[in-house]
């Protein structure tokens, strides 16, 4: 858990990890939201 | 018997004030530019930009006359590289207008500011933030089929538009020192000269007809001067950090006036994601270190 708080202090790595988890939801959202509506 | 009146010295009412002040210039911009949308099958976006930039340009001279100001020649140099790109973010973002709706070529555009104020993103909540800004634009993406489906035409010149903005805070923060209103006036007359050419090009003499010019001054003072002002005059009395969280929910805003105005209407995939866009700009403001919790977005800025 540390190293991982660690690697989210570094710029790079924080908006790349942030970028995959954004994929990832945006992907997940639109199939929630079709099984919705 | 006493009837019900306004106190306008009421300490509710003048608290008040300031934020409905910002609710007002960000209804107006979203207003205004509705109401340029009218203007493009007359003169095209491209005539309409010009226009608006144009007429915005001779109020803010006529208002500061930026010549009893001196201005050096590295000055002049900053004026020129932020107008180019206020110019630039105009015309594009116009051009994004025909053909995708109002509030998702706002929160498009958001990208800009939202990418510099997460470019140095160190806590571990920024990775939440930039997954949020990131999934919102990736459901406005032209890559999905069906109603969501968008004209990547236009998304690119919404996205382009967002790095204009990104490039216009950058400019604008070199040009603090020198007086704000002439600043204002030289870049946005520089923005006019860089738009007018494409604005003759595709409307040519339609733009002197007193009815289109009329409807261009309109567009002028409800989308520039009334926003800057009531924003100007919102600044003062709002915490920045205040101002910036609900700056933030300016998509939303354009979303609305588009759908009553201009009749788009949004498909839920869209609404989340112009949710998740806020979502991200009210947090990039809320965790920017004390003191530099800065607006992402300048009074009066693009849109």
């Amino acid at each position: 858990m540390k190293a991982l708080i660690a690697c989210l202090r570094a710029p790079v790595l924080n908006i790349a990890a942030g970028g995959l988890f954004g994929l990832i939801l945006a992907v997940v959202m639109r199939l929630v939201i079709r099984r919705i509506f | 018997m006493s009837s019900p009146t306004l106190d306008l010295n009421s300490p509710r009412l003048s608290a008040a004030l300031p934020y409905l002040a910002l609710v007002g210039g960000m209804v107006s911009l979203a207003v205004g530019t509705s109401f340029a949308k009218s203007l493009f099958p007359l003169v095209g976006a491209e005539g309409t930009a010009a226009l608006r930039v144009g007429l915005s340009a001779l109020v803010l001279i006529a208002i500061w006359r930026p010549w009893r100001f001196r201005l050096t020649r590295a000055d002049a140099g900053r004026v020129l590289l932020y107008g180019l790109v206020l110019g630039l973010m105009n015309l594009s973002f116009y051009m994004a207008l025909r053909t995708i709706p109002l509030g998702l070529a706002i929160a498009i555009e958001f990208s800009g500011p939202l990418t510099l104020a997460l470019i140095h993103s160190r806590k571990p909540v920024h990775f939440a933030l930039v997954g949020l800004a990131v999934a919102g634009l990736a459901m406005l993406l032209p890559i999905w089929s069906g109603v969501e489906g968008l004209d990547p035409v236009g998304v690119g010149y919404a996205a382009f538009a967002g790095l204009c903005w990104a490039l216009y805070i950058v400019f604008g923060k070199r040009l603090s020192h020198m007086h704000a209103g002439q600043s204002v006036a030289l870049g946005m007359s520089t923005a006019a000269l860089v738009i007018l050419p494409f604005g003759v090009s595709t409307a040519g003499a339609a733009l002197l007809a007193p009815s289109v010019l009329l409807l261009g001054l309109g567009v002028a003072l409800v989308s520039s001067a009334l926003p800057y002002s009531l924003e100007m005059i919102a600044l003062r009395h709002i915490p920045k950090r205040t101002f910036g969280v609900l700056l933030s929910v300016e998509p939303a805003i354009g979303a609305m006036a588009g759908m009553i105005l201009l009749h788009e209407q949004l498909s839920p995939l869209q609404w989340l994601a112009i949710g998740c866009i806020i979502a991200a700009s009210i947090g990039a403001v809320l965790t920017a270190p004390r003191g530099q919790g800065q607006p992402l977005t300048e009074p009066g800025a693009p849109a």
